[in-house]
């Protein structure tokens, strides 16, 4: 599957328009351009280059970067710190609130009608604007958080925060239609007539209604990762995601093709876990 | 009908009129004239250069909604074809296969590089869009079909030698157009997200021209003067996008009727 993806981005890469030694090296005549090219193997044809870069990738070895001239695993290496600290964050406010809006609007009343307003706001205001607003607030107004950069965790808070609210509608959603599924099947009325306390009866509707949540979570793990990239650009914070941008404003393809390798890599491996973890909670699977 | 497609034709129907609602020359920078108030000359005022607000913001529309509807028309057109292919064709496996290596992409991430990639215009804005979201409707055509094949009164049809054609046209695809429906709504809806996404950060193609994800950006700076350079495009968006949403509902909760009836 992987393979399939590696491929893919290969050639597409190739075959659009656009030249990043061109992109790089502006002022260069084209004789320069040319051992510039060989140097780096782009003159070869593509089946050789496909070749070569599958047998470095066997390796481990990732080729260099067509801007920096240094090994792609180390460009990348540093940038992944702040972006997995954001993504994580995120994952855990998304999560968390997710979860919550989920169960109160499940419950209904004008609570659950509050729950279904906010659930619905993060589903449809693009998260940008959200955190343009915030920013206002929180940054300019009030002072209290730094708008931009990456330097610190409190510089994480106003990203993580909008970013995981945006991504809590839908599990909110999957989790609370769900919910309020189990709580109509046969079981839960035997349960109730046996004269369990409510704490139990949620016990018993909240497994139920987690499975179909935790695959959803897994979309959202795909939604989260490619949203950092807006939302590095946006805070200007250094991370995988704004390398992404820039490299592909560059046309650095072994930057380009290592990003998006990593980013299916991810969300395969974000799947597969889900998939462990239905397991674990439902044994008829 | 139901009330949000009504909703929702409406907004298309004003996407089509809009250059007739527009008061003023959405380009044109009058200077002397920045950043006012609401006056019976300029209706939401005029931004930092100058520009009419309500006449940006109509034909932004335009423009908005129509790459986001050129874009569902790439996703659905492209996910049909390859979801039947990859449920009926010849080449089953290798459809499948190709499927699921694009579903590894995280959407925005590939609207983004092939955005980048092709040098930009309005088309080119949708395509990046419209690519972006074809493998999850192919899937979900894919599905769609399959959970239709295998119903028994297909089974029943066949046995009474109805030919393959008239089981796919008048049994498969009507009982399989619901969810296909619905999810066309949520892409559309996806797809006004994704293109504004695109256009905030400035990959909308032309700068000079209107559009809502570009008006964000440009009011972005001065929100604290004149925060309806914001409210306007971010709440048309954020309508369009629940009306989509409501859209996709109601065809879920028809399916869900039809389902409890059987």
């Amino acid at each position: 599957m992987l393979w399939v993806a590696v491929t893919l981005v290969f050639f597409a890469l190739r075959v659009l328009p656009g030249d990043a030694v061109l992109t790089t090296h502006r002022n260069s005549s084209p004789q320069q351009l040319e051992t510039i090219r060989t140097e780096l193997g782009l003159t070869q044809p593509l089946s050789v280059q496909y070749g070569g870069y599958l047998l470095q990738l066997a390796q481990g070895d990732l080729g260099i970067s067509l801007t920096s001239y240094q090994p792609v695993t180390k460009v990348i290496a540093v940038r992944l710190v702040p972006t997995l600290a954001l993504g994580l964050s995120a994952f855990g406010v998304a999560t968390t609130l997710g979860m919550l809006l989920g169960v109160i609007s499940s419950l209904g009343g004008w609570l659950g009608r509050f729950a279904d307003m906010a659930i619905l706001f993060s589903q449809a205001v693009p998260f940008y604007i959200t955190a343009i607003v915030a920013v206002i607030i929180f940054s300019v107004e009030l002072q209290w958080l730094p708008a931009s950069g990456s330097s610190s965790p409190v510089h994480l808070i106003l990203p993580a925060a909008t970013l995981g609210f945006h991504t809590s509608g839908s599990i909110a959603r999957v989790l609370s239609a769900n919910l309020r599924e189990a709580y109509q099947q046969p079981y839960m009325l035997t349960a109730q007539a046996k004269g369990l306390p409510p704490i139990d009866l949620f016990d018993h509707a909240f497994r139920i209604a987690l499975l179909p949540t935790l695959s959803v979570l897994a979309l959202q793990a795909g939604f989260l990762l490619s949203s950092t990239v807006i939302v590095e650009v946006m805070f200007s914070r250094r991370g995988v995601g704004s390398l992404l941008y820039q490299s592909v404003l560059d046309r650095d393809y072994p930057v380009v093709q290592a990003l998006t390798l990593l980013g299916a890599s991810t969300y395969l491996a974000a799947n597969g876990v889900s998939q462990l973890a239905r397991r674990q909670l439902d044994p008829r699977l | 009908m139901k009330l949000p497609v009504i909703a929702l034709l409406c907004l298309l129907f004003m996407m089509v009129i809009a250059p007739y609602l527009a008061t003023h020359d959405p380009i044109h920078a009058e200077s002397g004239h920045e950043l006012e108030s609401y006056s019976h000359e300029h209706w939401f005022g005029t931004d930092r250069l100058g520009r009419d607000v309500w006449s940006r913001f109509v034909v932004g529309g335009q423009r908005t909604l129509s790459s986001a509807l050129l874009a569902t028309l790439i996703a659905t057109g492209g996910g049909l074809l390859l979801g039947s292919l990859g449920n009926f064709g010849p080449l089953q496996s290798i459809i499948r296969l190709l499927i699921d290596a694009l579903l590894a992409f995280p959407a925005i991430l590939l609207a983004l590089v092939i955005r980048t990639l092709l040098e930009g215009n309005l088309l080119t804005l949708a395509l990046a869009v419209g690519v972006a979201n074809l493998a999850t409707y192919s899937r979900v055509t894919m599905d769609a079909l399959q959970v239709a094949q295998h119903q028994p009164y297909i089974e029943g049809a066949r046995s009474i030698g109805a030919s393959q054609w008239r089981l796919v046209t008048r049994h498969i695809i009507p009982a399989a157009l619901p969810t296909l429906a619905s999810f066309g709504a949520v892409v559309f809806a996806w797809s006004l997200l994704y293109a504004s996404a695109l256009a905030f950060l400035g990959l909308g193609g032309d700068p000079t021209q209107p559009d809502w994800g570009i008006m964000l950006q440009q009011g972005q700076g001065t929100i604290v003067q004149a925060p309806r350079l914001v409210i306007l495009p971010a709440s048309a968006l954020a309508l369009s996008v629940w009306l989509a949403y409501a859209v996709a509902d109601t065809y879920s909760i028809s399916i869900r009727k039809r389902s409890s009836r059987l």
